[in-house]
């Protein structure tokens, strides 16, 4: 259990410091809306941590574990995704995040049958090929390309 | 949808096989879809001249174009993404001059050298004019330097941007008039042009084409051309009236260093067949741009010598 | 006259309807689709319509950028997502209606008022240009600053439950839009020396970042049966019963409207600052501002009035100076350029066919896009039934890719992600991701108008005279000073009734 206000308070107030610090090289011009922020923030950030210390607020982030062991999950996958994206290209890395999350989300229960992992699949497959078709094809938006896999 | 997996497994099939060969390579160039980055807005006078040359550029290299905007940074962020492309002339990028040649003397992590973009041909030149609003009591560059003389800072000056093209003009009038003026920096054209259209500012540095456009209401005082603007040919030059102020910005493309000359030469001829269609060249005209045609060589040397003059410009002015 | 018989002719011919269309209904799609913009549509466009005439190719610009104004709440409603920027309020309102069942009637609402804000719009386009775009230049560097400031106050509003968190939000949300190039000293600004980052950050893929990530791991945290609670149900005549109850508000509606015209004509501010002035000023005179952000139908009409209305406004100064009030609107202008045509004094005269055609034709457009999206409501609200296995890593994939196609540029995606994080955990401790956004999206425009400010203050000899000293930034402090008290003054009102009732009932016992 922590102090969650107290806390939020002291980060503010350190990044307004480290803002401060960064900003001393820019020329007047550059600096002077920034120096005002920081201000603001800083004096916003200390009245948090004393409220924080008068009246403690505290949270607790995770209600339970397989809750939090999905949500770290999930990030992982998003964060995987956002990386290999231009590594081995948009279909793969696409159809991977799409599985596996897709996966993650269905019911343990129903994680068993083969035919429940085909659709998933198959699914996953399709949309990513529907997007890459429209977006790059149709409408030449860009997608990101691999390294490995141009797709 | 759950009871037929084997059959969205096919689709899926049929799908990534359609995805996965749009065509089989042949080493003709160019047979693939070409990127034209743009490093400016959507709307913004990059874009429109790219979307102009767009059709004709299909017509003549025979492959789609696909213009990508890479914005930001007065530019420098799709220059940067140029100059780290691969030199296989499928990627091209707008430059404009003098942002190109500034920004790497300027900000040491610009993300690219001026050498890093090989120029291929440049279409089209802006010059920079001095005006005023037509409500104003000054009538002439004479009265408008004799007033600034007297008040000194008091006159001020709409550009855009910060060591930009107009932000170099200003410098260079202060220095070649002895005059003291504020500039103060917009974000483009349009934010520029509307503060100095409702008053908030005494006078303005601008592109002709916006002081064509707008030319009911203001006065121009004097364009930095080397000869008068034909769109407005009354207004004299800096150099007519003794000021050896010449300022404009140029548009043209390039390519990463390193690419296949070859492939140069074959951009460059399509590029040059349309800034020689005579439709194309009265479109500009009467939208108050000055065309050109110049070739990739013509090019590179007109950067040598901008970047030879600014570097000694901004060493003159010590401003850092 | 002969001009608007032109364009009566025009409008119907059947090619230009069915281009209307076309361009509507990907507009919707567009709009719908978080990372692709209308401003990036409407540019892929352009080309094609240089082998249409003129009149059509601007009768179907205007078709997509109308379109996307209809869409962009259909996301905002559904899944908690701006479709755009000019969304962002949209999800105050529209995603608790949603969750309480209500979906099609928040998507009625949304064509609705889209539709109410579009034909307002137009009239004030067809009717007033002139007048209103030189009300428009009166917007000077001092202007915008206060203007960024009464936007801020906003925070009030949108944060009630915090506003020592709401404010902090805020003034992050402010110190990250300085990040990239500066705009005054063109020094580079906490880029940690990464070169893309000198772009600065992409309020779109920060809205992303902020709106659908948090949405995505609360969606995973909370688990599938949670989430089917949402399920859509289907009702009968819901269509009349909607309108009905929303013709019972025209003040809501017309002030709403107007509020967009105006914001639309101040070149720069766009769809985004309209939508969330309009649903803070809903809630100031609302006789029922506590109902705000927990689901009234009056927030989203707020809303999606303005940000409509925002398309024709953001047209005047386009049409009668050639100064684009918005990106789309920039966009548009080039168009017209490469037909040709120079914006000014002339279009009404010379291109006054063209001109008036092009304004004319938002009238079916907007009823156009009322009917597509009123209809489809029923379809659209279905999407919420999408499997919680399917639909969740949709959203992320949408979040992801769109991130990247806004720009082209991987660093997007990254920040989107990191944002994303960072604003769930930031939602736990209390901090308001609206009051970030609004930081962000003011940001900009109150260092420019400050240091801009500045500088013409030195110039003129007295900076006070510059700041305080204009009329339109006076009216501008006074209402940012009333924004600021109402929330105090309200909260002070409704304790005074609260206790008032209290008694009331304490006498009801004594007397037992």
């Amino acid at each position: 259990m922590l102090n969650s206000d107290s806390l939020s308070g002291l980060a503010i107030l350190a990044l307004s410091f480290i803002g401060y610090y960064q900003s001393q090289g820019f020329s007047y011009f550059s600096k002077i809306f920034v120096l005002w922020v920081l201000i603001i923030l800083a004096m916003l950030g200390g009245a948090l941590l004393i409220k924080g210390l008068m009246r403690p607020e505290t949270l607790k982030f995770w209600s339970n574990e397989a809750r939090s062991k999905r949500l770290g999950l999930t990030v992982l996958i998003l964060t995987g995704y956002a990386a290999l994206l231009p590594i081995i290209g948009f279909i793969l890395a696409s159809i991977m995040m799409f599985f596996s999350l897709s996966l993650l989300l269905t019911d343990p229960t129903r994680r068993r049958s083969a035919r429940m992992w085909i659709s998933t699949l198959a699914i996953s497959c399709i949309i990513t090929l529907l997007f890459e078709l429209v977006f790059r094809h149709a409408l030449l938006v860009p997608l990101p390309v691999g390294r490995i896999f141009l797709g | 949808m759950r009871s037929r997996p084997l059959g969205l497994l096919l689709l899926a099939a049929v799908l990534i096989l359609s995805a996965a060969f749009p065509g089989l390579a042949a080493e003709k160039y160019p047979n693939k879809p070409i990127t034209y980055l743009i490093t400016f807005d959507p709307g913004g006078q990059s874009d429109i001249e790219a979307r102009r040359q767009q059709p004709l550029l299909e017509k003549y290299l025979g492959v789609p174009i696909i213009i990508t905007y890479k914005t930001g940074g007065g530019g420098s962020v799709g220059w940067s993404e140029l100059a780290n492309s691969p030199a296989d002339g499928y990627t091209i990028a707008g430059n404009n001059i003098p942002h190109i040649i500034l920004q790497p003397i300027e900000r040491t992590n610009a993300g690219y050298r001026t050498e890093d973009l090989e120029p291929v041909a440049m279409f089209q030149s802006t010059p920079i004019g001095l005006a005023v609003l037509k409500s104003s009591p000054l009538t002439t560059l004479e009265e408008f330097i004799a007033y600034a003389k007297r008040n000194p800072g008091a006159i001020t000056i709409a550009g855009s941007g910060t060591y930009s093209g107009h932000h170099l003009a200003y410098l260079q009038l202060e220095k070649l008039t002895g005059a003291k003026f504020t500039y103060i920096p917009f974000t483009g054209a349009a934010p520029q042009v509307t503060a100095f259209l409702g008053g908030h500012t005494m006078a303005i540095l601008a592109n002709s084409n916006d002081l064509v456009q707008h030319q009911d209401r203001i006065r121009v005082l004097a364009f930095g051309g080397l000869e008068r603007f034909p769109a407005l040919p009354d207004v004299p030059t800096f150099r007519e009236l003794g000021y050896d102020l010449t300022a404009s910005i140029d548009r043209g493309v390039c390519v990463p260093r390193g690419t296949d000359p070859a492939r140069i030469k074959v951009l460059e001829e399509a590029f040059l067949a349309i800034a020689n269609d005579p439709a194309i060249r009265q479109q500009m005209i009467d939208q108050g741009f000055i065309p050109l045609a110049m070739g990739a060589a013509e090019f590179k040397q007109y950067i040598a010598e901008k970047t030879a003059e600014y570097t000694e410009l901004l060493q003159n002015l010590t401003t850092r | 006259m002969e001009n608007l018989i032109f364009a009566v002719t025009q409008i119907f011919a059947p090619v230009n309807l069915i281009l209307m269309v076309l361009g509507g209904v990907a507009g919707i799609i567009v709009g719908c689709l978080p990372g692709l913009t209308a401003t990036m549509a409407l540019a892929l466009l352009v080309p094609f319509t240089f082998t249409m005439p003129a009149a059509s190719g601007l009768i179907m610009l205007g078709g997509l950028y109308v379109g996307a104004m209809f869409g962009d709440a259909i996301p905002a409603i559904l899944i908690n997502t701006p479709g755009t920027p000019s969304a962002i309020a949209t999800t105050f309102d529209g995603y608790p209606l949603a969750k309480k069942g209500m979906a099609q009637q928040a998507l009625i609402t949304n064509a609705f008022s889209s539709l109410v804000g579009g034909l307002i719009g137009t009239i004030v386009l067809l009717t007033l240009s002139p007048p209103l775009a030189e009300l428009g230049l009166k917007f000077g560097p001092p202007e915008y600053f206060w203007m960024a400031i009464f936007g801020l106050t906003i925070i009030g509003t949108i944060a009630s439950d915090s506003i020592l968190k709401g404010l902090i939000a805020g003034a992050l949300g402010l110190l990250l839009s300085t990040v990239g190039i500066s705009p005054i000293g063109g020094d580079v600004r906490f880029t940690m020396g990464l070169v893309p980052l000198q772009a600065g950050i992409n309020l779109m893929a920060a809205l992303i970042g902020f709106f659908c990530i948090p949405q995505v791991l609360e969606m995973v945290e909370t688990g599938a049966q949670k989430h089917q609670v949402i399920r859509y149900v289907s009702q009968k005549g819901l269509l009349k019963k909607t309108i009905r109850e929303l013709i019972r508000k025209p003040v809501l509606l017309v002030r709403s409207s107007l509020l967009g015209v105006l914001i639309g004509i101040i070149p720069g501010a766009g769809g985004n600052i309209a939508s969330l002035v309009s649903y803070n000023e809903a809630v100031r005179w609302s006789k029922n501002p506590e109902e705000f952000g927990k689901g009234t139908l009056d927030g989203i009409v707020a809303t999606e009035t303005a940000n409509c209305s925002v398309v024709q406004g953001s047209l005047i100064p386009m049409l009668t100076l050639g100064i684009p009030g918005s990106p789309a609107a920039a966009v548009i202008l080039g168009a017209l350029l490469l037909h040709g045509i120079q914006p000014g004094r002339q279009l009404y005269t010379t291109f006054g066919g063209i001109t008036y055609t092009f304004i004319l034709s938002f009238f079916l457009a907007v009823v156009f896009m009322f009917f597509f999206v009123a209809l489809g409501s029923r379809f659209f609200a279905k999407m919420i039934s999408i499997p919680y296995h399917y639909l969740v890593p949709g959203i992320a994939f949408l979040s992801v890719v769109g991130s990247y196609a806004l720009r082209n540029n991987l660093l997007d995606m990254a920040l989107m992600l990191i944002l994303g994080y960072t604003a769930y955990v930031l939602r736990k401790l209390g901090f308001n991701p609206g009051a970030l956004v609004l930081g962000l999206i003011m940001g900009p425009f109150a260092e420019q108008g400050l240091v801009q400010s500045l500088l013409m203050g030195k110039a003129a000899g007295s900076i006070p005279k510059v700041l305080f000293g204009r009329p339109i930034s006076l009216m501008l402090i006074g209402l940012s000073l009333l924004s600021i008290a109402w929330p105090i003054y309200s909260a002070w009102r409704s304790r005074q009734q609260h206790s008032k009732i209290t008694t009331k009932e304490g006498e009801i016992i004594d007397a037992q």
